[in-house]
C-alpha cells in the first residue's frame, strides 16, 4: 500500500481575488513521512492543504494551474481545463482534517461510533464491516472508552481525536492535518501526537499544517517553510531545536507593587449558573492589583471562563464577593459572537459617541493592533487571527483598566500574539490589571507575571 | 427505556395516521373523546402525559377560541350565540384535538436519532435524513449560540434608543452575528460533508439497529391501508347523499 | 479499492421526472384550490365536511411533498448545510423579533434568507423541509407546507429579478408574495380547521362572518389583511441580513452570482 503524492503548483487564486495566494510550489509526499508545511496565518499554508485535500478549487469559481499527482494519476488543472474532483472519492484516498474539526464532524449523530460510521454509511458498507473498521480505528486512537459516549458533548482534545479517527475509518493513504495541534491542552497534544506516529508508522503519509513545529518536532521528516502568500517561497530547512525549553518567566515587571491599588478582587466566590446547582467554581480568592498581568490555568472545563465572566458582571456569584475598581473589558473566546458591522472601522467604533473624538481613538487603536490597512474590509473578509484582534481592538477602544481576554492566543498567527504581548505591556506599564485564561505555555510564560492554577481537587463539582 | 423504543418509529406513525384519519372521518364525539384518552393513557405510561397536555393545549386552546369565535358567535350575517354554531366549534375543535394530541404522542414517544436511521435507511432521498437530524439538532445548539451572542452584546454597554430604532437596533445585535457566524460554518462544512460521501449515490446503511419485526412490518402496511380505505369507506355513503 | 478521483460529468437524465413531480404538485395545489373555492362547501361537520377536511389536508401535504421531491436531490451540499440554519433561523428569531414587537407571525425570516442566496428551489424546500419538522412541535401547521414551500419559492423568484438590489425593493415583493400565500392558505384554515391558529385572527374572521361572509372568504380577508404586512417585514428583514454578509460569502452561492441578486453590490466590492 502506500501513495505517492506530487503536487506541482504553478499558482492559486481565490475567486474574485486580486492576487495569487500561492505560487511556484512543488511538494512531493512519500508513504510513511511527516512533513510538516509551516507559515504565518496568511501565508496561504491553509490554501495548499486544502488543495492537498480536494476542497479547493471550487470549479468555477478559483483559478488554479498545475498538477496533480495521486498515486501515478496525472490531473492537470489549467485555465482551460478544470477537472471536477469527486470529494467522496478523494477523501478516500487523501483524507483533510480542517482547523477546526467541528467542521469535519457531522454533528447530527447521536454518539461518537455513529459520528465515526458516518462516511461507512455513506459509501454502504455493511453494518459488521462497519463495526470492526470503527473498533480497530478506536484501538489505535486509544478512544474506545468513547466510542458509545454523546457526540455533543466532546473537549476541544476529544473532537479532534474523534474527527481524526472518523477520517481514518476511510482508511486513506495520505492525511492532511491543518493545525492538528492548536487550542488543545498538553494531555490532548499527545494524543494527537501519538496518533501521528502510529500512522507514520503504519506507512501512511502525513502533511501537518501548523504554524509553529515546535511540538512534535521529532516526528517530523520535513519542514517546508511557506512565506508571504504572494511569494510563496519554498525553503527546506533543517529542523529548529526546540523553543520551548529556553523560556523563562517573565520577571515580576512591578514587584514593589504588590501592595498597590487593588482593581479586581474575588473573595471566597462561588459561582454557578443556579444557586441549587452544583457550583461550577467555589471558594475562589484572588486579587488583581494595579499593573499586574494574571495568567489563569487549569484544564477545560474547570470554570475559568465563568470567572472571567463573573469578573464582567456577566455572572452575579451564588455567594463571596467580586469588587471591581471599573467596569472591565472582556474579550471573550468567539470573536464571531459581536460581529455585526460591514467594516472593521465601523466595528471597532460601534456605541461610541459619533464624532472626530471617535473615530481618532479608533484609527488609534486600530493603529496599535496593526490593523490599519484592514479598517474598510469586512470582519468575516478576515482570518480568525485578526478577528479576534478586531474583537480585541473593540474591548480596548473603551480603554477599560481591567482587561480580562478568555483564550487570547487561540488561533491567533505568531505576528498577533507579538502585537498582544506588546498590547499588554503597554496595559500593564499604565497601570492597568490584566487577568487571562490560556492553554498556551510559551505565552504565560512569556506575557504573565504571576499564574494561578485552577485545580479539580479543590473546585470538584 | 420505554417499550416504545422497540417500535420502528414508521409503525408509530402509520398507526397514529391510521388513527387520525378515521377518526376524523367518523366524527363521532365519543369515538373522538377515546382516542384522546387512549393517548394520554400511553403518554402517562412513559411518564409523559404532563407534557403531553401543555404542549397540546398550548396548540389547543387558541384554535378552539378562534373556532368558538368564527363559529358559536358569527354566523352568516349574525352576531350571537347559537345552539349549532356552538356544537360546530366543538366538533370542530374535538378533530383538532385529536391530530394536535396524536401527532404530540408521536413526536414524544418516538426518539429522534431512531427516527433519522429510519429516514436513512428508507426509500427516502438521502438527503432528507440528513436535513431532519441537522435541524432538531441545531436548534438547541443556536439556542445556545444566541445566549453567547447576547452576552457578547452585553459586555458592549449599548445604549438602545427607543421606539422602532431600538428594536431594529436590538434585532440586528442578535440576528446579524447568529447568521454570519451559522452561514459561515454550514459554508465550511459543506466540503467536508461531501468528502465524506454526502449525500449518498447509492442506498446507505447504518450503524444503528432499529427494531422491526414481521409483526410489525405487518401492522404498518394495515395501517396505511386503513388510513386511506376506512375514510373512504365512512365517508363514501354520505357522498352518495350528496350526489 | 479504487474509488474515482474525478467525477464524471453531470448526467441531466432524471431531470424530466424531477419536473414532472414539480409540475404535479403545482397542478395538485391549484386544482384543490380551484374545486374548494369553487364549491365553497358549507357543511363543516358534517359527513361530507370530514371529506373536505381530510381532502384539503392530504392534497395540501401531497403536493408539498410532491415539490420536496422534485427538487431534493438537486440542491449542492453547500445548500443541503444551509437550510438547517436557515431553519434554525426561522424559530429562533421568529421567537425573537415576536417576543420584542407582538402581532406578527414573522417565522419565515430563514427561509425567505435561503430564497435569497440559493434560489427558488432550495427556498420551496426549506419551506416543505421546515413545515416538515416545525410538525413535530404542532401537528396543525403539517397541511401549511405548500403554502410556506411557496413562500420560499417566491422569495427566490424575487431574488432572481432583482427584488433584492434595492432595499424598498424588498419589502414590496414581501406584500405580494404575503397576498399569494394567503390566498393560498386559507383554504386550509378554514376547511381543515374552522378556523385559524390564533385568538385574534380569530376574532377577525368572526368580524367578517358577522357581516355575512362564507367562511372561506372571510378567513382569505383576515389573511390579507395579516400575511401581507408579515411578508413585508420578514423579506425586509432577510434583505438586511444578506446586506450584513461579506461579498465574499454571498458570491460563494452559484444562484447570487448567476442572478446578479444583490445587483451592483455584488460587483462594486472586490
Amino acid at each position: 500500500m502506500g501513495l505517492d503524492l506530487d503536487l506541482d503548483l504553478k499558482r492559486f487564486r481565490y475567486a474574485r481575488a486580486e492576487t495569487d495566494v500561492l505560487q511556484d510550489i512543488k511538494i512531493n509526499i512519500r508513504p510513511g513521512t511527516v512533513t510538516a508545511i509551516s507559515g504565518d496565518s496568511g501565508s496561504g499554508k491553509s490554501t495548499l492543504g486544502a488543495i492537498l485535500g480536494g476542497i479547493l478549487p471550487r470549479t468555477g469559481l478559483d483559478q488554479f494551474e498545475g498538477a496533480i499527482t495521486v498515486g501515478g494519476k496525472h490531473i492537470a488543472f489549467s485555465e482551460n481545463e478544470s477537472p471536477r474532483i469527486d470529494p467522496s472519492g478523494w477523501a478516500q484516498h487523501i483524507a483533510f482534517l480542517p482547523q477546526d474539526a467541528n467542521d469535519y464532524l457531522s454533528g447530527i449523530r447521536e454518539t461518537v461510533a455513529e459520528e465515526m460510521a458516518f462516511s461507512l454509511e455513506n459509501r454502504g458498507v455493511p453494518r459488521k464491516d462497519i463495526l470492526t473498521r470503527i473498533r480497530a480505528v478506536a484501538d489505535m486512537l486509544d478512544i474506545k472508552h468513547l466510542l458509545a459516549q454523546y457526540a455533543g458533548t466532546l473537549s476541544g482534545g476529544q473532537t479532534r481525536i474523534v474527527a481524526l479517527g472518523a477520517l481514518m475509518v476511510d482508511n486513506p493513504q495520505v492525511l492532511v492535518l491543518d493545525e492538528p495541534l492548536a487550542g488543545l491542552d498538553k494531555n490532548a497534544q499527545n494524543m494527537v501526537l501519538s496518533a501521528i506516529q502510529q500512522l507514520k508508522l503504519l506507512g501512511k503519509a502525513i502533511v501537518v499544517i501548523t504554524r509553529n513545529y515546535v511540538h512534535g518536532a521529532d516526528l517530523v521528516d520535513e519542514v517546508l517553510k511557506l512565506e508571504d502568500g504572494e511569494l510563496s517561497r519554498f525553503e527546506r530547512k533543517s529542523l529548529p531545536s526546540n523553543q520551548e525549553s529556553n523560556l523563562d518567566k517573565k520577571p515580576a515587571q512591578l514587584t514593589g507593587r504588590n501592595c498597590s491599588r487593588v482593581l479586581l478582587e474575588f473573595a471566597g466566590t462561588n459561582l454557578g449558573y443556579q444557586p441549587s446547582a452544583p457550583q461550577i467554581v467555589s471558594g475562589f480568592n484572588l486579587k488583581i492589583h494595579a499593573g499586574e498581568c494574571v495568567a489563569l490555568l487549569g484544564p477545560n472545563g474547570i470554570g475559568k471562563t465563568t470567572i472571567l465572566k463573573a469578573a464582567a458582571g456577566l455572572l452575579k456569584p451564588t455567594t463571596g464577593k467580586i469588587r471591581t475598581s471599573t467596569f472591565p473589558g472582556l474579550l471573550l473566546q468567539n470573536p464571531n459572537d459581536q460581529l455585526i458591522e460591514r467594516t472593521v472601522f465601523k466595528e471597532v467604533g460601534y456605541g461610541l459617541r459619533p464624532g472626530t473624538e471617535s473615530r481618532r481613538q479608533v484609527a488609534e487603536v486600530l493603529d496599535r493592533l496593526d490593523l490599519r490597512g484592514k479598517a474598510e474590509m469586512h470582519p468575516y473578509e478576515l482570518s480568525i487571527s485578526e478577528r479576534k484582534l478586531v474583537a480585541l481592538a473593540s474591548v480596548l477602544v473603551h480603554e477599560p483598566e481591567i482587561l480580562l481576554l478568555d483564550e487570547p492566543t487561540e488561533g491567533l498567527d505568531e505576528n498577533a500574539i507579538g502585537v498582544l504581548r506588546e498590547i499588554l505591556d503597554v496595559c500593564t506599564s499604565k497601570g492597568h490589571g490584566v487577568l487571562f485564561t490560556s492553554h498556551d505555555d510559551s505565552f504565560v510564560a512569556h506575557a504573565a507575571n504571576r499564574t494561578v492554577q485552577l485545580n479539580a481537587v479543590e473546585n470538584a463539582r | 427505556m420505554d417499550r416504545f423504543q422497540r417500535l420502528h418509529p414508521f409503525t408509530v406513525l402509520a398507526v397514529a395516521a391510521a388513527v387520525v384519519t378515521t377518526t376524523t372521518a367518523a366524527g363521532r364525539w365519543w369515538l373522538s373523546c377515546t382516542v384522546l384518552a387512549c393517548a394520554l393513557i400511553v403518554a402517562w405510561s412513559v411518564g409523559k402525559s404532563v407534557k403531553l397536555v401543555g404542549l397540546s393545549s398550548a396548540i389547543v386552546l387558541p384554535t378552539f377560541a378562534s373556532q368558538l369565535m368564527i363559529h358559536g358567535l358569527a354566523s352568516n350575517g349574525k352576531f350571537g350565540l347559537t345552539q349549532v354554531g356552538l356544537q360546530t366549534a366543538a366538533e370542530l375543535g374535538l378533530r383538532t384535538a385529536v391530530l394536535v394530541v396524536v401527532g404530540l404522542l408521536c413526536a414524544l414517544i418516538v426518539d429522534r436519532h431512531q427516527l433519522v436511521a429510519a429516514i436513512d435507511l428508507s426509500k427516502a432521498p438521502a438527503q432528507l435524513g440528513y436535513l431532519v437530524a441537522a435541524t432538531l439538532l441545531l436548534i438547541p445548539q443556536l439556542a445556545d449560540r444566541q445566549r453567547a451572542i447576547s452576552e457578547a452584546q452585553m459586555l458592549r454597554q449599548v445604549k438602545f434608543r427607543r421606539g422602532p430604532r431600538g428594536w431594529f437596533q436590538k434585532i440586528r445585535l442578535q440576528a446579524v452575528p447568529l447568521v454570519l457566524s451559522t452561514l459561515e460554518e454550514s459554508a465550511n462544512r459543506a466540503p467536508h460533508l461531501a468528502a465524506r460521501g454526502f449525500p449518498a449515490a447509492q442506498s446507505v446503511t447504518r450503524l444503528r439497529e432499529i427494531p422491526d419485526s414481521k409483526a410489525q412490518r405487518g401492522i404498518r402496511r394495515v395501517s396505511g391501508l386503513c388510513a386511506l380505505l376506512l375514510p373512504a369507506l365512512l365517508l363514501v355513503p354520505n357522498w352518495m347523499d350528496f350526489a | 479499492m479504487s474509488p474515482n478521483l474525478l467525477l464524471a460529468d453531470e448526467s441531466t437524465g432524471s431531470k424530466l421526472r424531477r419536473n414532472l413531480l414539480a409540475v404535479a404538485g403545482t397542478l395538485l395545489l391549484m386544482t384543490t384550490y380551484t374545486v374548494l373555492v369553487i364549491t365553497q362547501p358549507t357543511d363543516l361537520t358534517g359527513g361530507l365536511g370530514q371529506g373536505v377536511a381530510l381532502a384539503t389536508f392530504a392534497a395540501y401535504l401531497l403536493s408539498a411533498l410532491l415539490l420536496l421531491a422534485a427538487v431534493l436531490r438537486d440542491l449542492p451540499v453547500s445548500t443541503l448545510t444551509l437550510i438547517p440554519v436557515a431553519l434554525g433561523l426561522n424559530i429562533l428569531l421568529g421567537q425573537f423579533v415576536g417576543s420584542v414587537m407582538v402581532p406578527l407571525y414573522l417565522d419565515s425570516i430563514g427561509t425567505v434568507l435561503v430564497g435569497f442566496l440559493a434560489g427558488r428551489r432550495a427556498g420551496a424546500a426549506t419551506g416543505v423541509l421546515g413545515t416538515l419538522i416545525w410538525s413535530l412541535f404542532a401537528p396543525t401547521v403539517l397541511p401549511f407546507a405548500a403554502g410556506a414551500a411557496l413562500i420560499g419559492f417566491l422569495a427566490g423568484t424575487a431574488a432572481r429579478f432583482g427584488a433584492v438590489r434595492r432595499v424598498y425593493l424588498a419589502p414590496i415583493a414581501g406584500l405580494v408574495s404575503g397576498v399569494l400565500v394567503g390566498t393560498i392558505s386559507a383554504p386550509v384554515a378554514a376547511f381543515v380547521f374552522g378556523g385559524t391558529s390564533g385568538v385574534g385572527t380569530g376574532a377577525v374572521v368572526a368580524a367578517f362572518r358577522s357581516m355575512g361572509d362564507s367562511l372561506l372568504s372571510a378567513v382569505t380577508k383576515q389573511a390579507l389583511i395579516s400575511d401581507p404586512g408579515d411578508k413585508a417585514i420578514v423579506f425586509l428583514i432577510a434583505a438586511m441580513l444578506v446586506y450584513a454578509l461579506p461579498s465574499r460569502m454571498y458570491q460563494s452561492y452559484e444562484f447570487v452570482r448567476r442572478y446578479r441578486v444583490l445587483g451592483n453590490l455584488s460587483g462594486e466590492r472586490d
